[in-house]
C-alpha cells in the first residue's frame, strides 16, 4: 500500500518538475497497481475485504 | 489558445475541497482512533489521482487529456467504493451497520460514491467549458494554485507515511495494522 502511496507521491514530484510524459506513465503504473491491489484484496483468504 | 484565469481558480478549488476530503480521513484516523480499513486507503488512492488530473491541468494548461485522468480516477476509486457499499449494504442480525462512523448518517464509502460521482460530473463542465492549450504549454500557476499543489502533495506525502506505518509497502495484514 506504501508503495503505492509512494507512486503518486512521486507522480506529483513529476509535474513540479514539468516531465508531463513521464507523469503519464507513472500515473498508469499507480492506477494499474491500485487495481491489482484491489483484486488481491477481495481474492485474498485472509479477511482483508472490508 | 487562452483559457480564463477563471477557470484554473476553480480547478484549483476543486483540487482543494478533494483534500479536504482527504484531511477529513485523516481525522477519523487520527482524531477519532478508526483504522483506516483495506478499501478505504484504496479509495484514497482514486481521490489522489483525480487530484493529479487537475494538478496536470495547474501545470500544462487545459487538456482533454488531463480531464480523462479525472475521470479514469473517479471511475477507478467508484468501483472501490461501490465494492464497500455492497459489503456493508445488507448488515447482519447482531452486527454493527456499515463499517466506522457515519457522517450526516452515511458512512465514509458512501460519500465516496457521491465525491466521485461529483469529480465526474465536474469533469464534464470543465470539458464543456475549456479550450484545448498547445502540447507543450508549461504554464507559471498563480500563487493560489501553487497553495493547492503544494497542500494536495504534503497530503500525497502524509498518506504514504500513514499506510507505511498501517500496512508497509505490500498488502494489508488482517484485523488492522501490521505487527
Amino acid at each position: 500500500m506504501g508503495f503505492i502511496f509512494l507512486c503518486y507521491l512521486v507522480n506529483f514530484v513529476l509535474i513540479f518538475k514539468g516531465k508531463k510524459k513521464l507523469a503519464y506513465l507513472c500515473f498508469v503504473l499507480s492506477t494499474t497497481l491500485s487495481l491489482l491491489m484491489f483484486w488481491h484484496h477481495t481474492t485474498s483468504s485472509l479477511d482483508l475485504n472490508f | 489558445m487562452h483559457n480564463r484565469q477563471i477557470l484554473y481558480t476553480c480547478n484549483s478549488i476543486c483540487m482543494l475541497v478533494v483534500c479536504s476530503i482527504l484531511i477529513g480521513a485523516f481525522y477519523f484516523q487520527y482524531g477519532l482512533g478508526e483504522h483506516p480499513c483495506p478499501l478505504c486507503l484504496l479509495q484514497r488512492m482514486g481521490m489522489l489521482g483525480v487530484i493529479l488530473g487537475l494538478a496536470l491541468n495547474t501545470h500544462f494548461g487545459f487538456r482533454n487529456g488531463h480531464v480523462a485522468v479525472v475521470i479514469i480516477s473517479a471511475m477507478v476509486g467508484v468501483t472501490f467504493s461501490i465494492r464497500q457499499v455492497l459489503l456493508h449494504v445488507c448488515p447482519e442480525p447482531g452486527e454493527p451497520t456499515g463499517y466506522g462512523t457515519p457522517v450526516m448518517g452515511m458512512h465514509l464509502y458512501s460519500w465516496g460514491v457521491l465525491i466521485f460521482a461529483a469529480s465526474i460530473l465536474s469533469a464534464a463542465f470543465f470539458l464543456l467549458l475549456i479550450k484545448n492549450e498547445s502540447p507543450g504549454t508549461i504554464r507559471r500557476p498563480a500563487l493560489f494554485e501553487r497553495i493547492a499543489f503544494h497542500v494536495a502533495a504534503g497530503l500525497c506525502l502524509a498518506n504514504t507515511i500513514a499506510a507505511f506505518v498501517e500496512c508497509h509497502f505490500g498488502p494489508c495484514c488482517e484485523n488492522g495494522p501490521c505487527p
